[in-house]
């Protein structure tokens, strides 16, 4: 198992070179180069080879990427070419606030999701399954910005109540913090909630077809329990699955709920550095997301490990 | 056939709001009462009435015919992107799954590193490099669907590959590009199908969502995302027609493309298949 | 006296929109609108106290020197004093760091600065005195040249002779020739006073605010938010009332009217759509509507010896043509739904003597378009394409534009960008067409010289006649004679039409009841905090 685990960790080094190369050749391929937008943000036909090697961008692909990767070793992600800050700093200070978007809006997501995949399994084909199902595809047919704004403005109106629009740390102010933070985190967690919802409901379909497992049901409660501590658990893996995948979209794929509701998060700051090309910060916050996500998916995979032990890992 | 719908009316009610959206954009020129992209300024702002049913938007253009033209754009960024997903997707599929080994292992890299990108800064990304434009933004969408879909062609063929039949046709030395279109393409032609029709659904909602941030189907032309997504937002509450309609229109089409997906799994995934309850 | 209460949405109610459009001049109706300014003595019924929540625009840099955002304005100004500043309207000049100037002859302006002005008590100027050296530091900077040339240099590159300090708090600047622009751009937002040891610390200001002002700057963080507190040894002695200043930066305009409505910002630019909304909702709110300093313009192709231009932009008649295809009204209903005022060329028309009359509007006529067309040879028309800036205002006005100029046979097709191409391809003075937001300023030439000058930097044009003309302007210090030469330059623009000017936007900004004493300037981003103070709870 551990041998496994190291193999995992092993790849990750060959996986962030091909991640980190793929984009630190894009940024520098988008068109609109930053030393031009630099430039003309702060009054043109000033000195372009000064600001050039300001930024470091004179020098060759290979020497620009070499002395990244170096100092990325050392823990130093570089500067924002915009507020020279820190990458790291600028991260660090950001990821909670994604982190504990993408974590509510998967604990709403389950909420809405689990019951209704459940109840949609067990009564496969009946009014209610119908019903539940329109209903968890419904609210992800409509788009999270039109439910936001509509929300929002909606509250404003009829009951003066506005989320507020500064962000405060959950350990400083829990009510203000979640305060802000349910909308959309309840609106992100529409639209996971109908594929968790179908995972569930197939997994449910898929175990209900067994025969002991319908002899079980048909037995009465105590059975019914045991049944559904067995539906549960098989749910589990793919949930788990499908939840490690949303979390990583979540993370970075933010943006329109961080614009609607001013969170300075993870996303927003994404789109930021790629509007105004600010190459540092966009391969940082890549590298930081890249390596967060293959972390997930090995430990997703060992949870895989212990939930079914059927899969065993050589 | 009715017994098919009747065991599944959820997914003959997509089929029909599907139907009726192919319908409305292959006959959209046709049905529409008025030029969608006109502007009639002395017309702006009306609710709806006799003459515009939906009433008319900001620039004075009839809203149920921009909604019809809609419909049009909705199907060809849905089709475009799907088809350049789907295609992208088999063909890393079939040769990951299919051949295995090393080229198994670098595409699978590959694939997990798009899927470490968030899906909406990919878009993002593709966008700034294209530039705007109806084609840029299905490239766009047809580019980011293909990661998930791959991985999904490639457990299927994997699943198709353990077969009996394909390992007998390979001892016998058939050829790979034999095996290939007769054997595998048709056994995993179920779940492409279902990868498609949701796809479908998806490329319209991610429109909607690159509309908001900007970089949608660039104007006049009647995209439903834009619609809702610009003026249909500022005038919201002095003339909400502009985004109701276009909203309910989204909503119907992608609930229809994902009732229709769910239930042809249903259907063609022989695992889900109602048991003997 | 002060501001009442009733002031500004009490004004407005007798001033329809209709009527901006039909007298196309803001002109009066432009000081009726914004109310008469509070004076500087300290009213009786002022309270201490509370923290002011404003909407800001976009906080990017907020060096005041290198910047281009006008929304840095808003940071600048809490942090920062200039020598003078502009009233609310921009009518007058009034003294800030300087309290009396004289002009001693056509070359030469003493100013005496007053005594006792402290720098912020924070590292490293550590509240010490501010005296005639800084000030010429600051205007020394500010006309340097460095990668990334300083935007507002123009207004005194190459113009100063020398800058004099013959003791702590006068100085002394002598002009190289006769610059009638010289006091409004010594009042001009842009030129505060900052301290040598900041930048040298820091390298730009682009990051630290640290100068004489109301608000010292506690917190920064770009495209969020910045957080400012009374500075307590503010020469204004008992001024800011209010304990700490919230800029906050919110993107999504719903969600900034429904925070407006919510209470949760005192001040706050609110979208037209969404204001009698708000009016019906708190009546006591005011709004103030204000004709900004920033028209749209629709731009033909740049040129200059480098870069000739390209026909069938580089014909005459074919610029003019364009021009009289194009109706201003069509895009302040359509836009703007009526919220927009005519222009009569670069200078808005609230801003007399200096622009134009009413009746140097240019006509709309597609006969006569279609006429010069052919004339230039291009009978049938031609295909041509427009860039602008996505998302915004102006990707609506550019399809106005398609619709307008496909009346006269000209196929324009758009390409909206993300902004940051815009500015690229806009910078680099390579494109057909382009809807684009113009900047004007109190000194009537800065709507002029950057664009149309000989070293114009925003957009470049050859005709050397206006350049001349242009240069000239500045000698001459008779206001009569000057108003003549900026009026010809005009009509010499709307003539030789390398812009088309569409209409200048009129916005509107909230104003809660709690906030006592403050008036929105037409330059909006010039606002001022510090005699602002909060009478009652969030209601």
């Amino acid at each position: 198992m551990s041998r496994y685990v190291l193999r995992r960790l092993l790849l990750l080094v060959p996986t962030l070179a091909l991640i980190t190369v793929l984009v630190f050749s894009i940024i520098r391929l988008l068109p609109g180069d930053i030393v031009t937008l630099m430039m003309s943000e702060q009054g043109y036909a000033g000195d372009k080879a000064k600001l050039e090697q300001m930024l470091g961008l004179d020098k060759p692909f290979y020497w620009q990427y070499a002395t990244y990767v170096g100092k990325v070793l050392q823990g130093d992600l570089g500067v924002s070419f915009w507020t020279k800050e820190p990458v790291l700093d600028e991260i660090l200070r950001r990821l909670p606030v994604s982190l504990e978007l993408a974590v509510l809006a998967m604990f709403f997501g389950l909420v809405i999701a689990l019951p209704a995949g459940i109840v949609s399994g067990i009564r496969q084909d009946t009014w209610l399954d119908y019903v539940v199902r329109s209903s968890a595809i419904g609210g992800l047919s409509v788009p999270g910005f039109w439910i936001a704004t509509v929300v929002i403005v909606g509250a404003s109106i009829w009951w003066q109540w506005v989320p507020p629009m500064r962000y405060t740390p959950l350990t400083r102010d829990p009510v203000r913090n979640l305060s802000q933070l349910v909308l959309p985190a309840i609106i992100l967690g529409l639209a996971l909630s109908a594929s968790i919802m179908r995972m569930t409901r197939s997994m449910v379909l898929e175990v209900l077809r067994e025969d002991y497992v319908r002899t079980a049901w048909a037995k009465g409660l105590p059975e019914r329990l045991v049944v559904a501590r067995h539906v549960l658990k098989n749910a589990m893996i793919p949930v788990v699955t499908v939840m490690g995948l949303q979390l990583s979209a979540l993370l970075g794929g933010t943006v329109i709920m961080e614009s609607i509701f001013v969170l300075p998060g993870m996303g927003k700051f994404l789109l930021d550095a790629i509007t105004w090309r600010d190459y540092p910060v966009i391969q940082g916050i890549n590298l930081f997301l890249a390596t967060g996500v293959i972390l997930l998916n090995l430990l997703i995979d060992l949870i895989y490990g212990f939930l079914d032990p059927r899969i065993r890992y050589g | 056939m009715f017994r098919l719908i009747r065991s599944k009316p959820l997914g003959a009610l997509g089929g029909v709001l599907i139907l009726v959206l192919v319908v409305t954009a292959l006959l959209a020129p046709v049905l529409a009462p008025y030029d969608p992209i006109k502007v009639n300024s002395r017309e702006r702002l009306q609710a709806p009435s006799l003459n515009h049913l939906l009433g008319t938007d900001d620039f004075g253009r009839d809203i149920l015919s921009r909604v019809i033209h809609g419909a049009r754009i909705s199907m060809l960024l849905g089709l475009g992107a799907v088809a350049i997903s789907t295609l992208l997707a088999v063909i890393i599929g079939i040769v990951s799954g299919y051949y295995g080994g090393r080229i198994d292992i670098v595409l699978q890299r590959c694939i997990d590193t798009l899927m470490a990108f968030p899906g909406l800064v990919v878009l993002l990304t593709i966008m700034a490099m294209l530039g705007q434009g109806l084609g840029n933004v299905i490239l766009a969408l047809g580019i980011g669907g293909t990661a998930g879909n791959a991985r999904i062609i490639r457990s299927a063929v994997l699943a198709v590959r353990e077969n009996q039949y394909i390992e007998v046709a390979r001892a016998t030395g058939c050829q790979d590009w034999r095996i290939i279109t007769r054997h595998i393409l048709p056994n995993i032609a179920a779940p492409i199908m279902v990868v498609a029709t949701l796809g479908l659904g998806v490329a319209v909602l991610a429109e909607s969502a690159l509309s908001f941030l900007g970089f949608g189907v660039p104007p006049p032309t009647p995209s439903w995302g834009a619609m809702l997504s610009g003026s249909g937002r500022t005038y919201m509450i002095q003339a909400p027609w502009m985004a109701v309609f276009p909203g309910i229109a989204i909503s119907l089409a992608v609930f229809g493309f994902n009732m229709l997906g769910d239930a042809l799994r249903d259907v063609l995934d022989p695992k889900l298949r109602k048991g003997h309850q | 006296m002060r501001l009442s209460q009733r002031g500004t949405s009490g004004a407005l109610t007798h001033v329809s929109r209709r009527a901006f459009l039909q007298t196309g001049t803001l002109g009066l109706t432009g000081l009726v609108v914004v109310p008469r300014f509070a004076s500087a003595q300290t009213p009786t019924d002022a309270k201490r106290g509370g923290t002011l929540v404003v909407r800001s625009g976009p906080l990017r840099g907020i060096d005041p020197h290198l910047e281009t955002w006008a929304a840095a304005l808003q940071v600048i100004h809490q942090t920062y004093n200039a020598l003078l500043k502009f009233n609310h309207d921009g009518t007058k000049i009034l003294p800030d760091l300087a309290e009396s100037w004289e002009q001693k002859d056509d070359l030469t302006y003493s100013f005496r600065l007053r005594q006792g002005v402290k720098f912020h008590n924070v590292p490293p100027v550590n509240g010490r005195e501010l005296t005639s050296e800084d000030v010429k530091y600051s205007i020394e900077r500010q006309m340097t040249d460095q990668p990334g040339k300083f935007q507002h240099a123009y207004f005194f590159l190459g113009k100063l002779a020398s800058i004099q300090t013959p003791d702590k708090y006068t100085i002394v600047f002598k002009t190289k020739e006769p610059y009638a622009p010289f006091l409004n751009y010594i009042a001009n937002p842009w030129t505060v006073i900052v301290a040598r040891e900041v930048v040298e610390k820091y390298g730009d200001l682009q990051r630290h605010a640290i100068g004489t002002g109301p608000f010292i700057m506690k917190e920064y963080r770009r495209e969020q938010e910045a957080v400012f507190v009374r500075n307590p040894n503010y020469f204004k002695k008992g001024l800011p009332y209010v304990d700490e200043v919230h800029l906050q930066y919110v993107i999504d305009p719903a969600a900034a009217t429904a925070a407006f409505r919510g209470q949760q910002t005192d001040i706050s630019l609110l979208e037209f759509a969404d204001v009698p909304s708000i009016k019906s909702s708190n009546p006591k709110v005011k709004v103030a509507e204000i004709t900004t300093m920033f028209p749209i313009v629709l731009r033909t192709r740049p040129y200059d010896d480098q870069r000739p231009n390209k026909p069938p932009f580089s014909e005459k008649k074919v610029r003019q043509a364009i021009q009289a295809a194009i109706k201003q009204e069509e895009f302040i209903e359509i836009v703007r739904s009526g919220w927009g005022a005519t222009m009569t060329g670069p200078i808005p028309t609230y801003r007399k003597p200096w622009a134009l009359p009413a009746s140097a509007r240019p006509e709309v006529d597609l006969k006569k378009a279609k006429r010069l067309l052919t004339e230039a040879g291009y009978a049938n028309g031609f295909e041509t394409d427009l860039i602008v800036g996505s998302p915004g205002d102006n990707v609506k006005s550019a399809q106005v534009v398609k619709d307008q100029l496909g009346r006269v046979g000209i196929q324009v097709s758009l390409k909206p960008m993300e902004m940051a191409q815009y500015y690229n391809k806009s910078y680099s003075y390579d494109y057909n067409m382009s809807v684009h937001t113009a900047l004007t300023g109190e000194e009537p030439e800065e709507a002029i010289r950057p664009y149309y000058g000989a070293t114009a930097t925003y957009y470049r044009w050859g005709n050397k006649d206006i350049h001349r003309l242009i240069d000239e302007q500045a000698k001459v210090l008779d206001l009569k004679k000057r108003v003549e030469m900026v009026h010809q330059i005009q009509r010499m623009l709307l003539d030789d039409v390398p812009n088309v000017f569409l209409y200048t936007p009129i916005t509107h900004y909230g104003v809660q009841p709690r906030v006592k004493n403050y008036t929105v300037p037409i330059n909006a981003y010039d606002q001022r905090y510090e005699e602002i103070w909060l009478d009652g709870k969030k209601a």
